[in-house]
């Protein structure tokens, strides 16, 4: 069931890795690049559709995503009655 | 408020309960004959002449295949199982209540529990992409550029701590061996 749940969650994981392979050029152009050219690299389409994503938007959705499940397990474990 | 110090005890005995004798080593040994293998094999297909032209889309191209063949599988199926086994299993020997019946927070348990597994697994993935790039470096002399490896250091460890926390979260709900995993 965890691994479905993995599965389900993947398309934001792979946000993060696109993000990751562009962080060089990131980097890169925070130094030297324009501002239209760092929202250009900062922007990533999902699929066909129109709508922008920013992939470090993703990075910190999936950061409190993750707090959120840590929660939810500290409550269902302070909840659980042991027999 | 939670004790490092007492977090710092749980952690030794489930970090030892993770690196069990048989469960790392058939993690690791399989995922890393195949990380280096298909990094010679990446190497070797881009031919002598444009590997001295491209090393950085050569060493993109080796994390991006190799991402696809060895890391998906692994956090798919390695990480859900590990989590799944050091807290369902306790629950069904009854370590969990005698654990519980200490004066230590749950909090803390979980913690512990989270915590061995999220290292271990970010240490297993990214030294094994380590052990790759080492490889392509010592048969055409090239590196990555130092940002780019620690790029993927900081993303495995994202993917490690949301897979590890989705994988905690249904194991303690469920509870149970089968259907955890």
């Amino acid at each position: 069931m965890s691994s479905l749940t993995v599965l389900l969650l993947w398309p934001m994981i792979i946000n993060v890795f696109s993000w990751q392979l562009k962080l060089p050029d990131l980097m890169a152009l925070s130094y030297t690049g324009s501002v239209p050219e760092l929202i250009d690299l900062l922007t990533l389409k999902l699929g066909k559709s129109e709508i922008p994503v920013t992939s470090l938007m993703s990075v910190i959705v999936q950061l409190l995503l993750a707090s959120l499940f840590l929660f939810l397990s500290h409550i269902a474990l302070d909840r659980k009655e042991f027999k | 408020m939670i004790r490092l110090r007492v977090v710092k005890l749980l952690l030794k005995r489930d970090l030892k309960s993770v690196t069990e004798f048989p469960r790392l080593e058939l993690i690791i040994l399989p995922t890393l004959l195949i990380f280096v293998v298909l990094s010679q094999i990446i190497a070797w297909g881009w031919g002598e002449g444009s590997i001295a032209d491209r090393p950085l889309i050569l060493i993109q191209a080796i994390i991006d295949r190799t991402r696809l063949i060895f890391t998906y599988p692994i956090v798919i199926i390695f990480i859900p199982m590990i989590i799944a086994d050091i807290v369902t299993n306790e629950y069904e020997k009854g370590i969990m209540l005698m654990l519980v019946s200490y004066p230590v927070k749950r909090s803390e348990i979980l913690i512990s529990k989270f915590a061995s597994v999220f290292s271990i697994s970010w240490i297993v993935i990214f030294s094994t992409s380590l052990a790759g790039i080492l490889v392509v470096y010592k048969n055409h002399a090239m590196l990555p550029p130092l940002v780019l490896v620690v790029a993927l250091f900081i993303s495995i460890g994202i993917l490690c701590f949301l897979v590890c926390s989705v994988s905690t979260v249904i194991s303690t709900i469920s509870g149970s061996t089968v259907v955890a995993p």
